[in-house]
């Protein structure tokens, strides 16, 4: 019994930072720009075949084709938030099917290029094996990814409770008009709401990638455990995302591990999901604001 | 000159022979001529699994074409987007059937689209006789054809059916399991669906040639002498199995088999495996991109000291003269090889053998009727996994009626970049020696045992 109590403790630790570092960046364009960003898994897609595409085709050291990988993003970023995004502000069933389809255009082109069968991998495994935590193993890569991902959203709350930037940008979160009439700058912000948002999922993703198989459909699959907790927890809300993907995490976790049923975890949290939401339909924190 | 009346008799009775003679084998029937060969693929270029399926059956139509063609005739074919959809399937077939004039149709390893294909096709055939097959398993192809054959004889699965190939294939891994690799514990990790029911469940089916049964994988291994510690049942796309591999180390197993197909994430599986608790415990896989040498980069090398079948090894045991050099072959294309590849290629040489025997025996080789009684009689003699004495579609044993009869799959193990080694026991197997000739398993499978190396040891060397 304690053994299973354990595990479950340490999974709901490991299992609920991973869905945080995967749905951090969506809380954020969702909460900054208050759109459904469902171009979102790109920015799992670009940096990890981005770095593939400059170390293994061009021939570029590792390290310095992860950082161009990421500038690749960015301007990715900026691009969609300026020709696709920017253009359906007003209308947003239009920026929804146009986000979809830059999603989809670049998923295929990927998958033209570098199918499965191309043999893409990223060696970013940084702990092999496992740490042991008392009685306990823990796989090591997973307690990285976790560790990581508690430390960005660290920085993302001291950003927007201590920048001026994070400032300005939770001030649109919570009222795009009056801060339209306090002369703020959107695009710019807006700019660097998407850039900011895109380096989670980017780093997630190169971390996860010695755990998790790398093809052209995996970011869709990351992003649908976003979209559970960012809904969860209240569309555009960290404070939200945050419980959210503990809550997750430990329904998971308790039903795979207490209960010996993990064919059933996932199901299971579904069903938590649509209870709570029909208990708290927008959500575990119910604000407008990012933070 | 006068000639004797004798001579002018014989005169008369050559000529008489002769016109006789003539006159017998001019008007004897000549044997029907082959018309046309046409074939369509239909299958999904952009999913890489379902591209390499009909590439493979292109590589065997190129061959035969290379080669003289089918009794002279080369063969046409072309291809049909599925879009991996049944609707879009459907009506592909139509439209090659009915406005192309195919006369066989291999179709992509998607039952779901075969079952909806054979309802369409039994429609057809009356008025478009053809052949339709694929490559792939659920025992209710097979069940419609032995139960309706007039409706559905005209089609074929060109591989093995799920019943027969979960029980042979788990006995063959489970008595390598306990006699060569020494192990008692093991955990059952087995894909949830529809083509593992028998192994899950066991099966029972009533059919017309008879009652067709099978146990579940925790049978056959407890009768071979195996304790099953834990068994669990994942949901196809399962993307998290440390639940999985945390409880089989809980529960002391030693060895874990998943059964896995291509609906299975095997690089996600091997890859949290190798950096799990259970890393220590022996993997091995069943179907997946683990099928192919490219596993091992897959998983960023992950792989080391997961065992599975492997068939995209340029020297795999050469079942047949054919069978290294298509490897080679869809190697030189830039393709890889997994077990549907070989079954599609084989596939088109066993629709070649079908209609020369059919010639030979002096029958229209056009007639689809006749083809299919042909498919049903002759053995694939140069199928690139199966003896020929085992490569038949007519057996009325065990529920293969119209498919071919479940193979004993070689296990290797990854043990390095490009370090895939066999490991077993061929030769002592019986479940290897009911399957391969003898000297094909003392040749390839030696006659020693070859037991895999623990992945501790192989991470640590």
């Amino acid at each position: 019994m304690y053994a299973e109590l354990m595990l479950t403790l340490i999974y709901t630790f490991l299992f609920g930072s991973l869905y945080l570092g995967i749905a951090l960046g969506f809380s954020i364009i969702t909460g900054v720009l208050r759109i459904f960003y469902i171009a979102y898994p790109l920015l799992f897609l670009i940096p990890a075949y981005g770095t593939w595409m400059f170390w293994r085709d061009f021939g570029i050291p590792f390290e310095l084709s992860i950082a161009l990988s990421f500038a690749l993003m960015f301007a990715a970023s900026v691009a969609i938030y300026k020709f696709v995004a920017n253009k359906f502000l007003e209308a947003e069933d239009y920026m929804l099917a146009a986000l979809l389809l830059a999603f989809l255009i670049v998923e295929e082109a990927i998958n033209l290029v570098y199918s499965e069968a191309a043999g893409v991998y990223l060696p970013t495994l940084i702990i092999p094996g496992t740490i042991d935590i008392g009685p306990l193993k823990i796989p090591g890569q997973y307690l990285l990814v976790s560790l990581v991902s508690l430390a960005m959203v660290a920085l993302y709350v001291l950003f927007f409770v201590k920048t001026k930037t994070g400032l300005v940008m939770r001030a649109i979160s919570q009222s795009y008009l009056v801060s339209k009439i306090m002369g703020i700058s959107f695009d710019l912000m807006f700019v660097i709401a998407m850039i900011v948002a895109s380096i989670p999922p980017g780093i997630v993703m190169l971390l996860i990638a010695p755990v998790w198989s790398l093809n052209p459909r995996v970011g869709w699959t990351l992003f649908t455990y976003g979209i559970m907790v960012a809904v969860l927890g209240g569309l555009g809300n960290l404070k939200g995302t945050i419980i959210a993907a503990y809550v997750i995490g430990f329904v998971y976790s308790v039903v795979a591990f207490a209960f010996y049923q993990p064919r059933l975890s996932g199901l299971i949290c579904l069903i938590i999901v649509v209870i709570m939401l029909a208990l708290r339909p927008r959500g575990l924190a119910r604000a407008e604001t990012v933070w | 000159m006068a000639i004797s009346r004798t001579v002018l008799a014989a005169i008369i009775v050559v000529i008489v022979v002769v016109i006789g003679v003539a006159a017998y084998f001019l008007t004897l029937p000549t044997a029907p001529k082959l018309r046309s060969v046409k074939i369509a693929l239909l299958y999904d270029p952009t999913i890489p699994i379902l591209k390499v399926q009909g590439e493979a059956a292109k590589v065997a139509i190129e061959e035969i074409n290379a080669a003289g063609g089918i009794l002279g005739v080369k063969i046409e074919y072309k291809e049909w987007n599925t879009m991996k959809k049944v609707d879009v399937a459907l009506a592909a077939y139509r439209e090659a059937v009915v406005d192309w004039g195919a006369h066989y149709v291999v179709l992509e390893g998607v039952s779901e689209e075969m079952l909806a294909l054979m309802e369409e096709g039994a429609k057809l055939y009356p008025r478009y006789p053809h052949i339709l097959m694929y490559v792939g398993r659920a025992s209710d192809v097979t069940v419609k054809v032995i139960n309706e054959y007039d409706k559905y004889k005209f089609a074929f699965r060109m591989f093995d059916v799920d019943h027969d190939s979960n029980a042979l294939n788990s006995a063959t891994i489970f008595w390598d399991a306990k006699n060569v690799y020494g192990v008692n514990k093991i955990a059952i990790l087995i894909e949830d669906a529809a083509w593992t029911l028998s192994a899950r469940r066991g099966l029972r089916i009533e059919t017309k040639h008879g009652v067709v049964e099978q146990k579940p994988f925790r049978e056959i291994a407890k009768e071979i002498g195996l304790e099953v510690v834990y068994e669990a049942h994942f949901p196809v796309g399962e993307k998290n199995f440390l639940p999985y591999l945390e409880a089989a180390y809980a529960r002391g197993a030693e060895y874990i088999l998943a059964w896995t197909s291509w609906y299975t994430d095997t690089v996600t599986l091997a890859k949290q495996w190798a950096t799990s608790i259970a890393r220590d415990i022996y993997l091995v896989l069943a179907g997946g991109p683990n099928m192919w040498t490219i596993f091992w980069d897959l998983t960023g090398g992950a792989a080391l000291g997961v065992m599975s079948p492997v068939y995209d090894i340029e020297d795999y045991p050469p079942v047949s003269p054919y069978t290294q050099s298509f490897v080679k072959k869809m190697h030189e294309k830039g393709l890889r090889v997994d077990l549907g590849a070989h079954y599609y290629y084989s596939a088109i040489y066993h629709i070649k053998e079908a209609i020369e025997y059919v010639a030979k025996q002096g029958r229209d080789p056009s007639n689809i009727d006749e083809v299919i009684k042909a498919l049903e009689t002759v053995p694939c003699s140069v199928h690139t996994l199966l003896p020929k004495e085992k490569a038949i579609l007519g057996s009325k044993e065990g529920g293969r009626f119209h498919s071919y009869p479940a193979a004993a799959i070689p296990i290797f193990q990854f043990q390095g970049k490009d370090k895939i080694v066999f490991v077993g026991y061929g030769m002592a197997n019986p479940y290897y020696k009911e399957f391969y000739p003898e000297d094909f398993i003392k040749k390839y499978f030696d006659t020693t045992p070859h037991p895999p190396k623990k992945p501790a040891e192989l991470r640590g060397s």
